[in-house]
């Protein structure tokens, strides 16, 4: 990630503004989406509690191996929009002795994070060949609706699909 | 932390933390920083994160200057953190789909405005030139009114749309006293108020016009004007010309009746009925200007008598009450956009 590097040498490419700048805005393009799936992805392991803004940032450094950088401030406007779309709830609460802002996924926000999870990783499968990577769906744990990509656990005895309404019974089980 | 005191006795980090604070709010949208609760949130919510973060790099510790300050500088800048609680509403051409109602309803309200402009300044320029004159002159001020008033509003959304503002934002709250709840009988269930007449109404309206119009355009009389007392060679022409206008009035009311219910039509129509109510200033208008229809020969006959004033004070009612009628008119137009045909009911076809 270009916002980690903090020297290079002038003469190397990347200390071209043209260069720096197009692939900037490539890689800001590219991590909108994947930022919100995996914020979205670490509220869901709080669904009992919720989780606050810092916390949520540490366990996406950790679990990414500080590969996904979001820009700390950024992080809130994202939330926020999450909270006025629906998807997420929140709630405040004293801890550590701060005023702290928990949230935690709604009903809404469960349904639409399993589709939209479902659909990037039925994508991240399909261009995998393109970029010589290898990637390999949980489908024993996961059932991915063949209509619209929707994410449905295996254990869940569920006979059409939430989003499209495909019926799925009896679908790779 | 939301320890607040005035900016000498700050310790340096929390004035570290009120400048990074006071950046952000700077360039946040307006429709945010006017909400006081939401702001406060946002503002406490950066702030925690901040002292969050300067608590771990001071390894527990008291954060000291250098802790907040890197603390801060992980946070990014403060226009792209503001920029990016602008982000809200769906873009479609540069305006969000959620403003493109408003920016319609503000076109169809400027268009109305500049027609109703241009056909008043019409009437008060009609026989202080010839005909084709004045209606270039009124096409070209309509054209160069649409124009402007349509790059203005265009202007106007996509600015809103590209700071995040929703309809909400843009709606005035009415704020009333709270007052005893009284005790009433419940009430018979009333009929919604409409904005403009029924189809009963329109019709009646219209055979009227259309029948006055006709009457006074063939008015039989008018072929022995010796009968009459004074000379009706200029005024004769003068009556038919309002029976003419009558009956367009008639027949674009005759035109609603029909319509019924549909929104833009009746819109277009009541649009088109402003036509003929400035027609009828510019016809009354001429009374004035020109004194050989009716005050030369009725001071032949009635020589001495004041009849520029009793003119004077006719044609001025009438052009009043022709504008009030007109300003009537378009605010049905408005009410009709955003309030459908009932007061009570919102409907928008």
């Amino acid at each position: 990630m270009f916002r980690n590097i903090k020297t290079y040498r002038p003469e190397a490419l990347i200390g071209s503004e043209q260069f720096r700048s197009y692939v900037e805005s490539f890689e800001s393009e590219l991590l909108r989406g994947i930022s919100t799936l995996s914020a979205l992805s670490i509220v869901k392991r709080h669904l009992k509690d919720g989780i606050y803004g810092y916390q949520l940032l540490k366990e996406l450094e950790a679990e990414t191996k500080k590969i996904l950088v979001i820009e700390e401030g950024t992080l809130y406007p994202i939330l926020r929009k999450l909270e006025r779309d629906g998807l997420l709830t929140s709630e405040r609460k004293e801890s550590g002795g701060r005023p702290r802002k928990y949230y935690k996924l709604t009903e809404e926000g469960i349904r639409l994070y399993n589709h939209m999870m479902g659909f990037f990783s039925k994508l991240l499968e399909a261009i995998s060949p393109l970029m010589e990577v290898e990637v390999k769906l949980p489908e024993k744990k996961f059932l991915y609706c063949p209509n619209c990509a929707n994410k449905i656990p295996q254990e869940e005895d569920i006979k059409f699909c939430n989003i499209c309404g495909l019926n799925i019974e009896g679908l790779a089980k | 932390m939301s320890k607040r005191i005035s900016d000498d006795e700050l310790i340096d980090e929390f004035l570290l933390v009120k400048q990074f604070l006071d950046e952000v709010t700077k360039k946040l949208p307006i429709w945010l920083k006017t909400n006081a609760e939401e702001l406060k949130d946002v503002l406490e919510e950066l702030e925690s994160h901040i002292w969050d973060k300067a608590s771990e790099l001071a390894q527990s510790e008291d954060p000291q200057v250098q802790h907040v300050r890197e603390a801060i500088d992980q946070m990014g800048n403060p226009r792209k953190i503001a920029k990016e609680y602008r982000k809200r509403g769906k873009p479609k051409f540069y305006i969000t789909e959620e403003l493109w109602p408003w920016y319609y309803k503000s076109l169809i309200i400027v268009g109305v405005l500049v027609f109703f402009v241009n056909l008043i300044t019409m009437a008060f320029t009609v026989g202080k030139g010839q005909a084709g004159q004045v209606i270039a002159q009124m096409f070209e001020g309509m054209f160069t009114g649409f124009a402007i008033g349509f790059a203005a509003i265009s202007l106007v959304f996509v600015q809103l749309s590209m700071h995040g503002f929703l309809p909400k934002d843009l709606r005035v709250e009415r704020i009333t006293a709270i007052k005893e709840p009284k005790i009433k009988k419940p009430a018979k269930p009333k009929k919604p108020k409409r904005v403009i007449s029924s189809q009963g109404g329109f019709l009646i309206e219209g055979i009227l016009g259309l029948s006055f119009g006709f009457l006074l355009i063939f008015f039989p009389f008018f072929n022995y004007t010796p009968y009459y007392v004074f000379d009706m060679t200029l005024l004769v022409p003068w009556i038919r010309y309002f029976g003419g206008i009558l009956v367009i009035s008639g027949f674009i009311r005759f035109s609603q009746a029909l319509i019924g219910d549909h929104l833009r039509l009746q819109q277009l129509f009541l649009g088109l009925y402003l036509v003929p109510q400035s027609l009828i200033i510019a016809l009354f208008l001429q009374l004035q200007y020109n004194t050989a229809i009716l005050k030369d020969p009725l001071l032949t006959s009635f020589p001495g008598a004041d009849i520029g004033l009793y003119i004077l004070i006719g044609v001025v009612f009438v052009c009043v009450a022709t504008a009030i009628g007109m300003i009537t008119e378009i605010s049905k137009i408005i009410r009709l956009e955003f309030k459908g045909f009932s007061e009570e009911q919102l409907r928008i076809s």
